[in-house]
């Protein structure tokens, strides 16, 4: 798999441009290089994978991109298209339903930003709640659910505004390994049938194969883009399938040997 | 070593098996809680509602019997019976209404107007940091002092009416209740100004839906703390500065060496407070339904 040449990428098409990219956390005294020189186009429609050790700055990446942090260097351009779309929802690392809103509410929440009103807000919330399998749980409150259910209830909440780019951090990190399982199929799907433009960061190979179009590397600590790697797999992808390949098996050993050497100090 | 039975229809107690050599077990057994979990809670709502009952009606009897034996001095320690009879006086004489309506009245009007008034700003300075800044020293200073000192002012300004006792209240109310609301809003989770920035919340928006849910549990403690000394201040103040109202009933019996009055005024002035706290925790349970 080469990795995809930065430098003279066709310029049409690219959603996100990240040129040279640095943050610096001042803590203290001293400060934490977060993030060190990353350049990374994200295409249109495309589902990239940001995949890397803990800690090597991922959700900050992320944050940087949804516009909640700013870099200390470089720039990054986005494109926003269509002015009566979002340009982005982000579904965060940790369980970020407002716990004083009903799930239904939760949804609703982001549509009113958007000018949308209440009546046709719970419609559309209720149809993604349906989407997630949540439908007969609009009226309970988030804390009365599974961590699974709230997660859903958070990606629900993001893919109802339809945002022509979807930042996801970990969605699925902490699931247990069979509903992470049947939440991936769910998103694959949906993500099939939406096709809107995804980031998605995970700390799991075998995700990032299963949902990514290409997977960033990112090296631990400053973060940097180690190499992008193409994932070959026809879509739409059957998740059985796909584990089942022996390039699954492949991909996944050299993606883990890369990895590897980048947790490894030198 | 115990043996480890695989056919589970053959297993029996591993007791038997187990020979002599310092050897002990221990069972694991359901209680009576687990047998009968239904009569158990009744059998145990019972015994707290009767504790919760009978306690006090078993101190009173307590403190009656001491009292009619002449144990207790008479002067000092009227029997219940007898402040019952001075209630009944008070109540006929309408003197037990007025001093009522008068407390309440003074302490409705300032406590809503101090408390909620302070939510409002204490919603506007939690959330604006520059504000904060600039306001956080004045208020803790402010808020340290007891509100009692300042009644002397008060009456210097406004007089011996209604305005200073209500504002006296009032005062007392609105910074305990701006310090936890400032507290509260300012330990709300930031990850859930995340979610509002990132669908691109207008501030008005971030408040109503964010800000002030968030900060509303710890803000409705800070109202239920401000209910008992609004209680504790407008007694206070209508013992020197009133001429009716609960307060003035206990002093005033003091004067005119009344005991019994004055323990009709104290235990009216617990009872207030007693349903103030009901009240307000009736109040938390409708607004927020999340924590029920
Ligand atoms: N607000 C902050 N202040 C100071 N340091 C921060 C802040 N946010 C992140 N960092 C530091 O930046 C580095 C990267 O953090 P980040 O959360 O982006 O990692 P990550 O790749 O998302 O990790 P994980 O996989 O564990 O979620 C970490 O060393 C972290 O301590
Ligand atoms: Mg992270």
């Amino acid at each position: 798999m080469p990795p995809l040449p930065l430098e003279g990428a066709a310029e049409a098409g690219v959603k996100i441009a990240v040129r040279a990219v640095g943050k610096v956390f001042p803590s203290g005294a001293d400060s934490v290089q977060a993030l060190a020189d990353i350049s990374l186009d994200v295409y249109d429609g495309e589902f990239l994978c940001l995949l890397g050790p803990s800690g090597c700055g991922k959700t900050t990446l992320l944050r940087v991109m949804a516009q909640l942090e700013r870099p200390s260097s470089g720039v990054i351009e986005m494109r926003h298209d269509d002015p009566s779309r979002p340009l982005s929802a982000v579904v965060f690392q940790d369980y970020s339903v407002f716990p004083w809103k009903t799930i239904r509410d939760n949804v609703i929440f982001p549509l009113l930003q958007t000018g949308m009103r209440r009546a046709r807000a719970r419609e559309v919330a209720d149809h993604w709640l349906a989407q997630l399998d949540l439908a007969g749980f609009e009226r309970a409150y988030p804390d009365t659910v599974s961590g699974g259910m709230k997660q859903r209830v958070a990606i629900a909440r993001a893919l109802a505004v339809q945002p022509e780019l979807l930042l996801m951090d970990e969605p699925l990190a902490a699931l247990d390994a069979q509903l992470r399982l049947l939440l991936q199929e769910k998103l694959l799907a949906l993500w099939q049938a939406n096709q809107n433009t995804v980031v998605f960061v995970t700390h799991s190979i075998d995700e990032a194969l299963l949902l990514g179009d290409r997977i960033a590397v990112m090296s631990a600590r400053p973060g940097r883009i180690a190499t992008v790697i193409d994932v070959p797999f026809e879509r739409p992808r059957h998740p059985d399938e796909i584990r089942a390949s022996p390039d699954f098996a492949a991909l996944r050993d050299e993606i883990w040997h890369r990895l590897r050497r980048e947790l490894q100090p030198a | 070593m115990i043996p480890v039975t695989r056919d589970s229809g053959a297993a029996t107690a591993p007791r038997a098996d187990s020979a002599a050599g310092g050897t002990t077990w221990r069972s694991i057994t359901p209680g009576s809680a687990e047998l009968d979990p239904r009569g158990y809670a009744r059998r145990r709502r019972l015994l707290e509602r009767g504790l919760a009952i009978l306690v006090p009606v078993g101190l009173i009897g307590l403190w009656q019997l001491l009292a009619s034996s002449g144990a207790l001095e008479g002067n000092y320690f009227p029997a219940p019976s007898t402040i019952g009879s001075a209630w009944a006086e008070l109540v006929e004489s309408g003197v037990y209404q007025d001093s009522v309506v008068a407390s309440m009245r003074r302490i409705v009007i300032g406590y809503l107007t101090g408390g909620l008034s302070a939510i409002v700003l204490g919603l506007v300075i939690g959330s604006v940091r520059l504000l904060r800044v600039a306001l956080e020293p004045m208020i803790s200073a402010l808020y340290t002092i007891p509100k009692l000192a300042i009644l002397p002012l008060l009456l210097l300004i406004f007089g011996l009416g209604e305005t200073s006792k209500v504002l006296l209240v009032a005062l007392t109310c609105f910074f305990v209740v701006l310090i936890n609301t400032i507290d509260a809003v300012v330990s709300v989770s930031p990850r859930y100004g995340d979610v509002g920035r990132s669908c691109g919340a207008s501030r008005w928006a971030t408040l109503w839906h964010i800000t002030l849910p968030a900060a509303l549990p710890q803000t409705l403690t800070g109202m239920r703390l401000a209910s008992g000394l609004a209680v504790i201040v407008i007694v206070g103040a209508e013992f020197v500065a009133a001429d009716v109202g609960l307060g003035f009933l206990v002093w005033n019996s003091w004067n005119l060496g009344v005991p019994e009055h004055m323990y009709v005024g104290i235990v009216s002035i617990s009872v207030i407070g007693v349903m103030a706290n009901m009240i307000l925790r009736g109040v938390e349970w409708l607004l927020t339904p999340w924590n029920r």
